[in-house]
Parts: structure tokens; C-alpha cells; sequence
């Protein structure tokens, strides 16, 4: 029986780390804005049926895709269910939720630089669940409660801050990290709260109201967004526009302002692209949707739409959007069979590719940040 | 079988202790004599097999009963003659056939799928044809085990130190004065311990054992008991198991093999049961049974890549009483009852940060009551008319939030005939079952049901020769179990009964061929199955799976078996017993599903068992193994889910020493001889070489 309940947790990692863009300084500079550099998208596999995931490379230039370049490039494993990466300077980090790893490859030739085992050493946090890097550092949101800053010029891991109970999807915005505290693992009773990390100090600066069971933030241009998956139940899953304001004092106020049921979304162009797959029984009806937050207008969005959406992404450096998919076995979607991955040209509603994947799960997309 | 014929004790059939099997009193001189020896015999099986017959097997209406004679082997060679196919292992096959623990016993039976997750502490569960291991009834000294949670017995709760016997009935068995709830399985798995004392003598007897072994595994066990020497006994058991577990295992991962140990998978389970009975008249007796088990294991979970760190802990509490009376009614009927209390508790509990306050703490309480009542009828010589009616109730209570109170009342029926004439059996049976269920969730609860039929014909073309042809058809249904109805995002109370229907054609043979062989016997079954609605676990969104009755499965096999035994001087006997088994499960479901005529998760083409034993006055000698094709751990068998076949071999040796009044018997095993590595459910690997020794001191 746990085990649905943790592919359930697990599924919820539908990665869009779309997030401003920032300077790294301990690392070479990537291809400029318009070059085409490759899209890795993770695996998670099917830990309990012993499927294992990897890490997949779509070359947009030559429309192809390499399947589990790292087990290719190391003749070893991953890890288990593969959970969430960030391609920063020259090396790509990933966190698998099972294994309890921080993988750290060389983007190049995929060879592993160190493998870090948060297991063997938990006191500042385990289970990655999403990163985002940042001025030297990536920053890992730890399942068990706590936001780590990893400094990539020594490989370590070197402040950690407690945020609360099973932080999911973080986003950099303004220079700050903001943190959906979804407490999924308390189901029914889901978290509300988000808190906001300053990445120098790694404190938590500021805690405030949500929606129901926080998943996602999503930062796009000045505004902020936050999913929040409700309750599986009678409170659907929903996007909301986090708004600063301030109180009589001064001081900084924020409120989630809701904009539309959402099971999906992330940053595309200046607007969100919105998923909507309804927690229904049966084969859901999947809603598609674009959001402009400076004329506040939803959109229709007439994609040639995959067949199960589990994760969106835009690529900024080559504005190709980037939709992951499980396959459909009958009416279902398969947990087991290898996914895809379509991908979209500028204005994302026309299929310029679909990228076979070896394993099943694909669930977090990502692409070299500078 | 003429009425007065004495069942002839096969050597497999034997429940004897070491010394009686290897004793020059059982060799071939008793052979060359043995008319002489019938009213011996009749005297003696009781004394060697006092504690074999279990309530529910006794009077047993598939052979001629002889009035208060309980003869064990009756079962084996109805087996041959049996509608439908039955298997059974007993004390002595056990210890003939090298069988180490209750899994191995498992692997010996055709046309089983044992799931076993490793180590004396992983959980074992048996699927018979393919059906899936909650079409698979648990039967224990008599009346039905249930678990309404999860609707699989685990059988690695269960020991070989106090076991009688282990009987593998597909389908329908031909004993129909049996529970109704006996026959509402597909398949039923009997198990028979050494409950009752030896009712010809006032001398108390006193066992004790203790087995040592690899993995830091020790169990001391004892059981004593005592009579009056006419009417009235008792006797009591226990045992103590602690293993570590922590045996090595091989990671392979790319190409590299790491060397590492099975940590968190200690257990210590203790077990302890008191029986005792009444004999009033010659044709009634009154038993009772107090049973406790406290099983406290940790769980490794599967191997997982760089972290072998688990903080699961399981304890599970089960205690049941039971009393049953059966009496004769004048010359024509018979009349059983039984009423049973079963009480278990689970808790599991995770250490881990991801959980509100660090810790996972489930707790679920399970009850039952139940009561059954069987009427025999024989109205003329060969004809068998039987009714019984069975009432349970259950409930489920659990700390988890959402349906976590749910109650099913159980009443079942069953009208059965037995039919004899002269070399023709035939039995037929109708259940009918009602079932309704209570919850929260469904405040009017729900109701179910059914009429189950069932058939069998066995005949014997042939006057002189022992060969048997037999079919046998049997529909029932399986009910949803609490979890699939009611836990809560996972459950769906919208779930039908699964069904399953069973097709068997088969053909035994038994025969002495010469001096140098006297004994053979083989078995031939053919089989096709059919589960309908069969409830699986979809993922009806990214985040959520559900229950759905989706399944459909055609299952068609083949079962085979053979037990020889080869005279090879006068004290020196050669035993060879194997099974084998093909199976086809193929889902047919839907022609746009993945697995569509694929093979099911976990089930091999090919599978069996074979053991050679060399008896002998000295020491006895056991090769055997055991073995499985490569399977898949999912049923879409994409090549990435292919779990290699395997052979497990192992050496037994045993015998007894006879020391004034007592006997000591020792036994050595050692296990998986070619420390073959394999895994039976992915990730989770099953212990290489090792060994196991034990010493029986009976008094």
C-alpha cells in the first residue's frame, strides 16, 4: 500500500525551474541566447516495479535524443527515481529522491565528477526534490524539511536552513528563493505556507499564506506564481499570482491571488502555460491554456497536445517549449512504459519533434543556465 | 478401495519420526511381510501420526472410514484418486525430500508461484495457477485463516518444527464434510500441526529442539504432551525465532558488483499454541485451541543504489481461540461445529524526515467471529450429501485517517454430493454467498451475491491397475479486500467481486513395477483458467492510482509430478520426488493495453522441483532443488523488467540416535550449494550459500 502513496509524492515533481537569470561566477559561460544547447530531461523510472530511470540529452540541432547518457559515460546507475537537475557552468547536477544523491557530472562528457550521499551524512536534509542555481551555489529543496546551498567550487554542501515540512519546487526570483512548504507527506491535512530563503544568509527571511498544498513556484519576468495542488479531493489544483504589497508598517506583504485550475504550468515567453488535467477517475480531459499576467487575459491554447502531460518547460536560450509525457497503455497512462517528450517551436503550438525516451517517468526538463 | 482395505503407507505418505524412517524395523523385511503386519500397522499409525488429522479431515468422506483409526496416508493416496488435484507434504516428506523452511515447501508444490521478498523474515505468499495469492486459502488446524485487509496470508509466519502436515487442494477436494468457507478459495493450502497427543498411552512425551544457522538465526522449540490413555489430552508448543538476516548479497550495477549485507532485517517471532480434546463417546470428540504469535521484523525494503538505509519496522500480534465438536449421529449422519475468535494487530512505523514529526506510525486491529456448522449425510452405501453454513464477522480498525472502521458480515452455504461407484467418483457442489459490507463511506452498505458451482469426476478404466482419469471445474469469486475498497485515495468502493474459473483434466497412475521399485507414482494435470473483473491498481491521474476491476486473464498450464522409490539392497532405499510446472498467464484485458497476451508480472513458463534421497541405515542423504524460469517484474515484460531464472540446490542429512527412552535427532543442511544469486520479486535478493543444523531430543 505505501508504495502508491510514495509514487504518488514521487509523481509530484513536474519540474519547470524557469527562473531569472543570474551570473555564475565559478563557472564558463554556456552558448549565448539563441544557440541551441541540449535539453536533459530526467527519468524517474519505476522504483517499485525496478524500472530504472536516467538522464536523457534532445540535441534540438539534429532533432535526436540520447537515452541514459550516464550510465552510458560511467557504467553505473543514476540512482533511484532521479527527482530533479540543473545544468549550471559546466556541470550538471541531479538529485534522485530514492538513492538520496547529488550527482555531479561533466556536462561535456557526462563523467561524474562526485556523487554525494545525503543518506550517509542527513543533517542537512535528504530526498532532493528540486534545485535551482545561483552566483557559485545550487540550491536543493530536501524533502525532509530543509533548503541546502551547495557551493559548486568545492562540491559540498555548506549551509542548510529547516523551512518546514516537505518543501517541493523552489524558483529564484528577485535574488530570493521562494519555497512551497506543501506538506504532502501529512495528507489530508496539506500545508498553506510558503517562506522565502535569502540565498547569502540561507535564513528564512518571510513565511506567508498559499493555497492549499504549495508545490511550485514559477517566476516569470516580475511576476511569481505558485501552484498548489489542493487536495486530490474536492479542492482542485490551482495556479495563483503571489502579489507583494506592503502593510501600515512598511513592511512587505504577500498574498496568492488565485488565477485558474491548474495541474501544470510554467513560465513560456513572458506568459504561463497552463495544464489542466482535472483529478477525475476515467481518462481525464486535458485543459490547455496561456496566461498573461500584464493584460491578466487566459488563452486558449490550440497544441498538439501529448497524451498525458507530467512536465513543461521553456528554454530560453532557444524559445522551443517542451511538454513530457507518459504514454498511454489502454485508457491509462503507463507508470512503466517509456515516455516522451514533445518538443515545440517559438510559438509553442507546433510539434517540431517527439523525442522517444528509454525509461519511464520522464518528469523534470531542464537546459544549461547561465 | 474395498471397504477394510488399509490405505498403503507410501514413503512419501509417512509422518514418522527420523528413527521410524530410518529404522531396520521399516526396511525390507517389513516389506516382505507385510500381511502380517496390517493389524500392526493399524495400530501404529495412530501412535505415529496421533497429531495429523485435523478437525476438519476427519472423518474423511474420501475413503472408507475406519472408526477411530486416523490414518495420515488415506490423504496421500486419495491424492491419486482425487477429482481434483491434491497435493500434500507431511512430516516425513518434509524430512525425505530435505525441505529446509515453509518456502521451500512451497517450491515444492506444482503449480505454485511463491513470492518470497527474502530471508526467513521476508514475507512469502503463494499464487497457485497463476490466479494471483489472494485466490489462495489458508487453512490452519481446520478452519480458515483470513486477513480482510490485504487478503493474503503470510506464510513465513510459519515454522516446520511443529508441522504435521502441508496439503495443496485445486480446485475443490473430494472431502466434502468441510466448511462452507473451506471450499471459497480457488485454491486452499491446509496446514496441519502436531496438535494432539498420543491418545494410547498415559506417558507424557516431552520434545525440544534447537535449530542454529547462518545469519545468526536460532530457534529453540518444545512441545509437550500428555492423555489420560483414553479420553482426554492436551498438549502445548513453542518456539523462539531470532535471525539477523543479514546475509550477504551482490549489488549489480553497471559494470561494476559491490559486496554488501542485507542490513535491517532482523526478526524474533515467538509462537505458542495449546490444544486439547475430549474423546465423550466413540463417535464424538471436543477440541480446543488457544494460539499466539508475536512477530516483530525489520524491513530492508528493495535494494536501492547508494543508500541502504531503512528504518521500517513491522510488529504483527495474532492470537485466536477455537472450539470444535464433531460427533456421529446414529449410522447415517455426522455433525461438526466450530466456533473461532481471531484477533491480529499490525504496526508499521518508518523513521524518516519526510514524515510529520519524523515518524510513520500505522496501526490496524483486525477481528473476527465465526462459527460453522456441517451436517453429513449417508443415505446409502456411496452416496454423500453434505450441508454447511458458515457465518464471520469482520472488522477493521486503523488510526489512518478517511475509512478506517469498515465491517463485513460473511454467510455462505454449501450443498455437496459424493458419489462412489465402483471405479467412478463424482462430487458436486453449489455455494452460495452473501456478503455485505458496512462503512462511512458507503452508509447503506453494500451486498454481494453469488452462487458458486463446482464439479469432479475421477474415474478408473482399468479393474487391476491404479490409474486414475480425472476433470474437475470450479467457479468462484473473491471479494474485495478492505484496502481495495476503502484505503483511502487508493481503494474504491465501487469494486465488483473478481471471479475465476478453473478448468483441471488430469491423470494419475500409481503402481509397484517390481522389487527394485515398488513404488511409483505419477500425476499429469492440464488446466485453463479464467480471472474475470480482476481488480488492479491504475493510475487514473499523475498523482493518484485507484482500484478498478479491469483484468482479465486466461491462464493455461500444465502440472506434473512424480514420487519413486528405488530398492537398492535391503536397508538401502533410492527416494526421487519432483514437480513440474507450465504456466501461460497471458492478460486479455484490452488488445491496446501494453501487456495485452504478455505473461504476468512474476509468473514463469517454467518451473519445478526435484529431491533424491538416499536412505540408508547410517546417515541419510538429501540432494534437491528447486527452480524457476526468467520472469518479469511487470506484465508488459518489457526487457528491462527480466528477472533471470534460477536452480537452488541444497544437502540435507539426517538421522536419529536412540538414547535409553529417548530419541535424538539431528539434521544438517546446507543451503543453496552453488551460492546461486537470484532474486524472486526484483530487488529483493534471496540468501546465497548457507547453512542450518538442528537437534531433536524427544522424550
Amino acid at each position: 500500500m505505501r508504495k502508491y502513496l510514495y509514487l504518488s509524492i514521487a509523481a509530484l515533481c513536474a519540474a519547470s525551474l524557469a527562473s531569472c537569470s543570474s551570473d555564475d561566477n565559478n563557472e564558463p559561460e554556456g552558448p549565448a541566447t539563441g544557440q541551441k544547447s541540449p535539453v536533459y530531461v530526467l527519468n524517474q523510472g519505476n522504483f517499485y516495479n525496478a524500472i530504472e530511470g536516467g538522464l536523457s540529452v534532445i540535441d534540438l540541432e539534429n532533432k535526436t535524443v540520447a537515452n541514459n547518457v550516464f550510465k552510458s559515460a560511467n557504467n553505473r546507475s543514476l540512482g533511484d527515481t532521479p527527482q530533479c537537475g540543473v545544468a549550471y557552468g559546466s556541470k550538471i547536477y541531479v538529485g534522485t529522491s530514492q538513492s538520496n544523491t547529488i550527482e555531479i557530472i561533466d556536462r561535456a562528457s557526462y563523467l561524474s565528477y562526485k556523487q554525494i550521499r545525503l543518506s550517509e551524512n542527513p543533517q542537512n536534509g535528504t530526498s532532493p526534490y528540486s534545485m535551482v542555481a545561483d552566483k557559485g551555489y545550487v540550491f536543493i529543496s530536501m524533502y525532509d524539511g530543509y533548503v541546502a546551498r551547495l557551493d559548486t567550487l568545492t562540491m559540498t554542501i555548506d549551509k542548510s536552513v529547516a523551512v518546514g515540512a516537505n518543501p517541493d519546487q523552489i524558483a529564484l526570483h528577485y535574488d530570493k528563493i521562494y519555497v512551497p512548504v506543501s506538506e504532502g507527506m501529512n495528507y489530508p491535512n496539506y500545508g498553506r505556507t510558503a517562506c522565502i530563503v535569502n540565498p547569502q544568509t540561507m535564513t528564512v527571511e518571510k513565511k506567508f499564506e498559499v493555497g492549499l498544498n504549495p508545490t511550485q513556484f514559477i517566476s516569470c519576468g516580475s511576476h511569481l506564481f505558485v501552484l498548489c495542488k489542493g487536495n486530490y479531493s474536492d479542492v482542485p489544483s490551482t495556479l495563483y499570482e503571489v502579489k507583494e504589497g506592503y502593510d501600515k508598517d512598511n513592511k512587505p506583504v504577500y498574498t496568492a491571488e488565485p488565477i485558474c485550475n491548474a495541474t501544470l504550468a510554467a513560465a513560456f515567453n513572458g506568459s504561463v502555460a497552463i495544464v489542466d488535467e482535472p483529478f477525475v477517475e476515467g481518462a481525464p480531459k486535458a485543459t490547455y491554456r496561456t496566461y498573461d499576467p500584464e493584460t491578466k487575459t487566459l488563452s486558449d491554447w490550440n497544441i498538439n497536445q501529448p497524451d498525458y502531460a507530467n512536465a513543461i518547460y521553456f528554454d530560453s536560450l532557444s524559445g522551443n517549449l517542451f511538454i513530457a509525457s507518459y504514454v498511454m497503455n489502454g485508457m491509462y497512462p503507463s507508470y512503466d512504459l517509456p515516455g516522451y517528450v514533445n518538443v515545440y517551436d517559438t510559438t509553442g503550438e507546433n510539434l517540431l519533434y517527439k523525442a522517444d525516451l528509454d525509461a519511464a517517468g520522464p518528469a523534470c526538463i531542464f537546459s544549461y543556465k547561465k | 478401495m474395498n471397504r477394510g482395505e488399509i490405505p498403503r503407507q507410501s514413503r512419501y505418505g509417512e509422518s514418522p519420526t527420523i528413527g521410524d524412517i530410518q529404522n531396520k524395523q521399516f526396511s525390507t523385511r517389513m516389506r516382505k511381510r507385510r500381511e502380517l503386519f496390517l493389524p500392526m500397522i493399524l495400530v501404529a499409525v495412530p501412535v505415529l501420526n496421533s497429531g495429523a488429522a485435523t478437525f476438519f479431515s476427519a472423518p474423511d468422506t474420501t475413503a472408507t472410514a475406519l472408526d477411530e483409526v486416523e490414518v495420515k496416508g488415506a490423504r496421500e493416496r486419495s491424492a491419486i484418486k482425487s477429482t481434483a488435484p491434491t497435493h500434500t507434504i507431511d512430516a516425513g516428506k518434509i524430512m525425505t525430500s530435505g525441505i529446509t523452511d515453509i518456502s521451500d515447501a512451497m517450491r515444492r508444490l506444482p503449480g505454485v508461484n511463491l513470492r518470497d521478498y527474502g530471508g526467513s523474515g521476508g514475507m512469502k505468499t503463494v499464487s497457485v495457477r497463476g490466479l494471483g495469492a489472494q485466490h489462495t486459502g489458508v487453512i490452519y488446524d481446520g478452519a480458515m485463516l483470513g486477513d480482510i485487509q490485504g487478503g493474503q496470508i503470510d506464510l513465513s509466519r510459519y515454522s516446520l518444527e511443529n508441522l504435521s502436515s502441508l496439503s495443496l487442494s485445486i480446485g475443490d477436494a473430494d472431502d466434502i464434510f468441510i466448511p462452507a468457507r473451506a471450499v471459497s478459495s480457488a485454491s486452499t493450502l491446509s496446514v496441519s500441526t502436531l496438535q494432539n497427543p498420543d491418545m494410547m498411552t498415559s506417558r507424557p512425551s516431552l520434545t525440544v529442539g534447537i535449530r542454529a544457522a547462518s545469519f545468526g538465526t536460532l530457534n529453540p522449540s518444545l512441545r509437550f504432551a500428555a492423555s489420560n490413555g483414553h479420553d482426554l489430552g492436551m498438549s502445548l508448543t513453542g518456539e523462539y525465532t531470532h535471525a539477523k538476516n543479514n546475509y550477504p548479497i551482490l549489488i549489480r550495477n553497471g559494470s561494476a558488483t559491490t559486496h554488501e549485507k542485507r542490513d535491517n532485517s532482523q526478526i524474533n517471532l515467538g509462537h505458542a499454541e495449546i490444544n486439547g480434546i475430549w474423546k465423550p463417546t466413540a463417535g464424538s470428540r471436543l477440541q480446543a485451541k488457544a494460539y499466539w504469535i508475536d512477530n516483530s521484523r525489520h524491513l530492508p525494503g528493495p535494494v536501492t543504489y547508494y543508500n541502504s538505509v531503512s528504518h521500517e519496522r513491522l510488529r504483527e500480534r495474532n492470537m485466536f481461540g477455537q472450539l470444535s465438536y464433531s460427533m456421529k449421529l446414529g449410522q447415517m449422519f455426522s455433525l461438526k461445529a466450530l466456533a473461532k475468535y481471531d484477533h491480529a494487530f499490525t504496526r508499521y512505523r518508518d523513521t524518516d524526515g519526510r514524515y510529520p514529526g519524523g515518524e510513520l506510525d500505522q496501526k490496524y486491529t483486525r477481528q473476527e467471529e465465526y462459527v460453522t456448522a456441517t451436517l453429513l449425510c449417508r443415505p446409502v452405501s456411496g452416496l454423500s450429501l453434505s450441508y454447511s453454513a458458515d457465518f464471520w464477522h469482520n472488522s477493521l480498525h486503523s488510526n489512518l485517517r478517511g475509512e478506517n472502521r469498515p465491517l463485513r458480515n460473511s454467510f455462505l452455504q454449501a450443498l455437496s454430493v459424493r458419489w462412489q461407484w465402483q471405479r467412478l467418483t463424482a462430487t458436486a457442489r453449489g455455494l452460495l454467498s452473501i456478503i455485505h459490507d458496512k462503512s462511512a463511506t458507503v452508509p447503506g452498505g453494500k451486498t454481494e451475491k453469488r452462487i458458486s458451482p463446482s464439479a469432479g469426476i475421477s474415474v478408473r478404466p482399468l479393474e487391476n491397475a491404479d490409474w486414475h482419469i480425472r476433470i474437475s471445474y470450479k467457479d468462484i469469486m473473491r471479494m474485495p479486500t478492505f484496502n481495495e475498497l476503502y484505503f483511502d485515495h487508493y481503494g474504491s468502493v465501487n469494486l465488483n467481486p473478481e471471479t475465476a474459473s478453473q478448468l483441471n483434466v488430469g491423470t494419475t497412475f500409481s503402481r509397484a513395477i517390481s522389487s527394485w521399485l515398488p513404488q511409483i507414482e505419477l500425476t499429469l494435470d492440464g488446466y485453463l483458467n479464467h480471472v474475470h473483473n480482476k481488480i488492479v491498481a491504475m493510475p487514473y491521474n499523475m498523482f493518484m492510482m485507484t482500484m478498478t476491476n479491469l483484468g482479465r486473464v486466461r491462464i493455461a498450464g500444465l502440472d506434473a509430478t512424480i514420487n519413486a522409490e528405488f530398492l537398492l539392497a535391503e536397508t538401502h532405499f533410492l527416494l526421487l520426488s519432483g514437480n513440474y510446472s507450465y504456466q501461460r498467464a497471458a492478460p486479455r484485458t484490452d488488445p491496446a493495453m501494453a501487456d495485452w497476451m504478455k505473461q504476468v508480472a512474476y509468473t514463469p513458463l517454467n518451473s519445478g522441483a526435484w529431491s533424491l534421497t538416499w536412505q540408508n541405515p547410517w546417515v541419510n542423504i538429501v540432494a534437491h532443488g528447486s527452480g524457476c524460469s526468467a520472469r518479469y517484474s511487470i506484465s508488459s515484460n518489457i526487457p528491462s523488467t527480466r528477472i533471470g531464472g534460477y536452480m537452488e540446490t541444497g544437502l540435507t542429512a539426517y538421522c536419529d540416535f536412540r538414547l535409553r527412552a529417548c530419541t535424538l535427532e539431528a539434521r544438517a543442511d546446507l543451503l543453496n550449494v552453488f551460492d546461486k544469486r537470484y532474486e524472486i520479486i526484483a530487488r529483493y535478493p534471496m540468501p546465497g550459500r548457507s547453512w542450518s543444523v538442528s537437534l531433536t531430543l524427544k522424550m
